[in-house]
């Protein structure tokens, strides 16, 4: 509720705010970090907010300069209202919210949400809006691109009555308030004295020109891209120069997208904070009064450039400062040999540590990204378990997958965060071995390839999750799109990998980060560096595994060893190759006296079983220990191999090394005859699952 | 009498009646073998492929959630088999517990006939007892939901940190465990006044129990306690020990499969220590008599003076 007392608050901070804008916004803008910009810098934004922290409520006004990236003369202006996915249950995003917690609890009624209680809701409004000093306020729509919705108000378009002329400049002013919502997907207060403030401002959409991503070159005009918010959105922006300046309450300690170039105090209980970023697409920024800070710095050992580490975490998470801080270097370490030196060009990086339990966790923004420690696991897990590292480097790397490689994450989430797991992993992998980068604790252990592979194999199982190139918005529903733009798409990144070679994949990433940073790459232009730089069309893989829902899978189909004598007492070939052979003849066979030393005729059958063809390696060994290594174009259903030998074949595989990551079933890819079976594992499990038997019977005898 | 001098007189009594550890393992052991062949069918699909080396040395666990996936109708029947296993042993637990205490209560020992004669003749009664229980833990539970939980939640959501919202959650799961606890100890005895006094009736069994704990609050609940920590104490050099035998090889297996019946027979011990140690106290407060001598008893020689006789 808007109350009497906030909306003078609210006046009289404005008023503030507009001589501090006017004072102090210039001399920001003289700040300057690159000499040249990086980036288009399209959509540039000065912005000056007030947090009323105890109304929960934001003020602001800002001046947005936009630049008309096209030839087409615009007609209309779209914004992204993000915080108005908050402000009722009609909103798209909580449609999609409620929906799928009524899923996961097995309800048929969508379930209500705990953060909508205690004044959880949020909107945001525009007061007043000029373009070019034009008042359009009364112009402005909602208006749902993504579906038919009319109580979604996360989008708004804004007709003009002077359309922008091409390649000029538009000069945007916007009063604007907000309620904040309580924390929700990284948006909103926590604990009445934490605020993670991500969509904050009305933003601009993308406007396509013809040419870009997948607009046609020869499209008569481009096109606004600007989605509703929902459930699993990320984000989609132009590039820009951000001067923010923020007045809050004193107590709070404040970290922001992009450098904070002065803090002063107000001398009322409050102080204003300046910031400054470029070549940014995002400004997020976040306040807590419990914040405890740590300045740290990394030098690269290829050019010397450095970057300034800032950890912002909370009272009692001393221990996980290590991690934090560590991660973060060790992905600057491994990205500017892998990427090139200055890969990362800003002179900072912000790591956010944020309330547990707030949602506020394990997301990125430019030069911002906030982790996620859980005391009790640290405490109870130490070093087994690897959460804080892998969320610090995966968030990180989002800084290239994402914050410069600015791809649509709405549409195509897997081009970031597919990239960004595969980049994770290569880190995490390298740090704490493949095999238990991502838990090794009390004899269990996970890698994070394998918990991809173990993702997509479950999943394959019992639904179908559609394709990578599916739209991510909508189709995140049940985790699908996560499987999709994570696990598949990784896992595809890890197979090209090992298909072409570690070196010609590295230069292709290589190249795709050069020649797409700080631009808006879409799939077809990964694709088309991918076949540029491997020197070979690469599209029958891109096809298979991007656009269609298939899954990769091949399997050892059957081992079936024949003594040669057995020939002679008149087998015909038909009875040799016979599936449905009797076992206990087939064992009588496989058992008579001294077979091992006899010759035998072997005959080893793979299948393929998924939809997807992929050339596939093969491995075939002999009880006299030779092996016979042969690769299979992997196009029929079935292959047969045939060999007469003076011994028989005991154990067979496809993608003997786990080099096709993609392939879903990785139980039915090697199999053994009975007598090469391994009996230890047999023993171990059966022991161990007696005993946990016995336990679970104990168990029960605690009521008898 | 004294908690401690409850625990040393009734882990006299266990020892004297040693015999009786020896069959309650049989029985665990008998039932546990039931799913053992199953088990170890499906686990044979691992041994059939190259995982079986990394399954071996390790565990895991990508590869064993794919592994359950592909086999999870199989997993699922043997689930459901050891509910079915649990649910059949809780029963004959219920059976049993008439017979232990018996015993426990005895200065004789008593033979396997006689033990299963006076097990028989309180089944029904203990049956009764149990639905009693489980009732009664019903209703602290929902209690507990109703208004606990949302006490404990609430402070847990305005906890300022994770270390005191996990404070918090402890909290609430000890004030369960405890809750819990005071039941099973009042409904222990229940029993054990059943046996000792001979009653029929479970409620005021149960009642008569509760009146015993409440007269005595600091005794009772002090020798549950210290039966509790040393079942904690088990299990924590359990887990000490069983983490020594992280590798594969068939001798380090046997061994640990050693460690662990030995885990087992302790645990069959506390159990019949939670019996033994709070009869004795019953009969010493009470000076109850012992149970009359069936006639095919072996008469039972004085338990040390350490040991804290009756």
């Amino acid at each position: 509720m808007y109350s009497q007392f906030s909306a003078q608050w609210s006046c009289c901070t404005l008023l503030v705010c507009v001589v501090c804008l006017v004072s102090t916004l210039p001399a920001i803008a003289q700040t300057t970090i690159f000499e040249t910009p990086l980036s288009p810098r399209i959509a540039n934004y000065d912005i000056s907010v007030t947090l009323d922290d105890e109304a929960k409520r934001i003020d602001g006004d800002m001046v947005l300069t936009w630049n008309n990236p096209s030839d087409d003369r615009i007609e209309e202006l779209q914004f992204h209202l993000y915080t108005n996915a908050f402000k009722n249950r009609g909103s798209t995003f909580m449609r999609e919210a409620l929906r799928d917690r009524a899923a996961s609890s097995g309800s048929s009624e969508p379930a209500e949400s705990p953060r909508t209680e205690n004044d959880g809701w949020g909107w945001i409004r525009i007061t007043d809006m000029k373009v070019d000093g034009d008042d359009v306020t009364q112009h402005i729509t909602f208006f749902q691109p993504d579906d038919d919705n009319t109580d979604d108000e996360t989008v708004i378009r804004v007709p003009l009555s002077e359309p922008i002329v091409s390649r000029k400049q538009a000069r945007i002013d916007i009063e604007f308030e907000a309620k904040i919502p309580q924390c929700w997907t990284r948006t909103g207060w926590w604990h009445d004295d934490f605020f993670m403030m991500v969509h904050w401002f009305p933003k601009i959409g993308v406007y396509e020109p013809p040419g870009k991503r997948f607009v046609p070159a020869d499209a008569p005009r481009g096109r606004w891209n600007c989605h509703q918010f929902h459930v699993g959105t990320e984000f989609y922006a132009d590039f820009g120069v951000y001067n923010v300046q923020i007045t809050l309450p004193e107590k709070y300690v404040v970290g922001t997208t992009g450098l904070i170039l002065e803090e002063r105090n107000n001398g009322d209980g409050t102080k204003t904070i300046l910031a400054h970023a470029e070549d940014v697409h995002k400004f997020a920024w976040v306040a807590d009064a419990r914040f405890l800070e740590v300045i740290d710095m990394w030098r690269s050992p290829a050019d010397g450039h450095e970057v300034d580490i800032r950890l912002l975490y909370q009272p009692g998470h001393k221990s996980v400062v290590d991690k934090y801080i560590e991660s973060t270097k060790n992905t600057l370490d491994y990205v500017d040999t892998w990427l090139g030196p200055g890969a990362y060009p800003y002179p900072n990086i912000t790591v956010v540590d944020p309330r547990a339990a707030s949602g506020a966790g394990g997301m990125e923004y430019p030069t911002l990204i906030t982790g996620g420690a859980v005391w009790w696991a640290e405490q109870l897990f130490g070093d087994g378990l690897r959460i804080v590292e892998m969320v610090t480097i995966h968030e990180f790397l989002h800084q290239f997958w994402y914050g410069m490689v600015a791809s649509n994450e709405f549409e195509e989430a897997w081009l970031d965060e597919g990239l960004t797991v595969y980049s994770e992993n290569r880190i995490s992998g390298k740090l704490f071995g493949e095999k238990t980068s991502m838990f090794n604790w009390w004899g269990a252990s996970a890698g994070g390839v394998d918990l991809s592979r173990a993702g997509l194999s479950l999943s394959s199982r019992s639904r179908n999750d559609g394709s990578i190139a599916d739209p991510t918005f909508g189709h995140w529903y049940k985790g699908v799109g996560l499987n999709m733009a994570y696990n598949k798409a990784s896992l595809m990144l890890w197979t090209l990998d090992h298909y072409l070679g570690r070196e010609q994949f590295d230069r292709i990433m290589r190249t795709y980060f050069d020649r797409w940073k700080f631009r808006h790459p879409c799939r077809n232009d990964f694709i088309a560096v991918a076949n540029e730089v491997a020197g070979e069309n690469l599209d029958w893989f891109f096809d298979q595994i991007i656009e269609q829902p298939t899954s990769l899978d091949y399997a050892v189909a059957s081992i079936a060893n024949v003594p040669l004598d057995a020939f002679d007492e008149g087998l015909s070939e038909y009875e040799f190759e016979d599936p449905e052979k009797d076992e206990d003849e087939e064992k009588d066979e496989d058992e008579g006296e001294d077979q091992e030393d006899k010759p035998h005729q072997s005959t080893v059958v793979f299948r393929r079983v998924g939809e997807v063809i992929f050339p596939m390696e093969i491995l075939i060994e002999f009880s006299n220990g030779e092996i016979v290594r042969e690769t299979w174009d992997g196009r029929d259903r079935v292959k047969t191999y045939r060999f007469t030998r003076p011994a028989k074949v005991v154990r067979a595989a496809i993608d003997p090394d786990s080099k096709v990551t993609l392939d879903v079933d990785p139980l039915n890819n090697s199999r053994r005859i009975e007598e090469n079976e391994n009996e230890e594992v047999v023993n171990k499990y059966t022991l161990k699952g007696f005993f946990w038997m016995q336990s679970l019977l104990q168990l029960f005898s605690i009521f008898g | 009498m004294s908690p401690w001098g409850a625990f040393t007189n009734g882990t006299a009594r266990i020892w004297f009646h040693k015999r009786l550890i020896l069959w309650l393992y049989l029985i665990n052991l008998a039932f546990a073998a039931v799913l053992v062949i199953p088990l170890r069918n499906v686990i044979r699909e691992i041994s059939k492929t190259d995982l079986a080396d990394e399954f071996v040395s390790d565990f895991p666990v990508n590869r064993f959630a794919a592994f359950w996936s592909e086999h999870s109708s199989a997993f699922k029947s043997l689930g459901i088999a050891a509910v079915g296993l649990g649910v059949l042993y809780l029963i004959v637990n219920i059976f049993l517990a008439g017979g232990l205490i018996a015993s426990l209560s005895a200065e004789h020992r008593v033979s396997l006939r006689r033990f299963a004669h006076t097990a028989g003749r309180y089944f029904w009664r203990y049956l009764r007892l149990f639905v009693l229980l489980a009732i009664v833990l019903g209703l602290v539970l929902a209690g507990y939901g109703a208004w606990g939980q949302e006490f404990i939640e609430d402070l847990q959501k305005n906890a300022t940190t994770d270390v005191a919202s996990f404070l918090w959650r402890a909290v609430a799961v000890a004030v369960v465990l405890v809750l819990v606890s005071l039941v099973l100890m009042v409904f222990d005895y229940a029993k054990i006044r059943t046996v000792v006094d001979s009653r029929r009736s479970m409620f005021l069994a149960a009642l008569a129990a509760l009146a015993f704990s409440l007269r005595r609050p600091l005794r009772t609940v002090s020798l549950f306690y210290l039966n509790l920590v040393v079942v904690a104490a088990l299990f924590a050099v359990y887990l000490l020990v069983e983490n020594q035998f992280s590798n594969a090889t068939t001798v380090s297996m046997v061994s640990l499969f050693v460690v662990q019946q030995i885990f087992i027979l302790s645990r069959i011990w506390m159990k019949l220590s939670f019996f033994s140690t709070q009869t004795a106290l019953y009969q010493a407060a009470t000076k109850a008599l012992p149970s009359p001598s069936p006639t095919d008893t072996v008469p039972i020689p004085q338990p040390s003076e350490e040991a804290g006789t009756a």
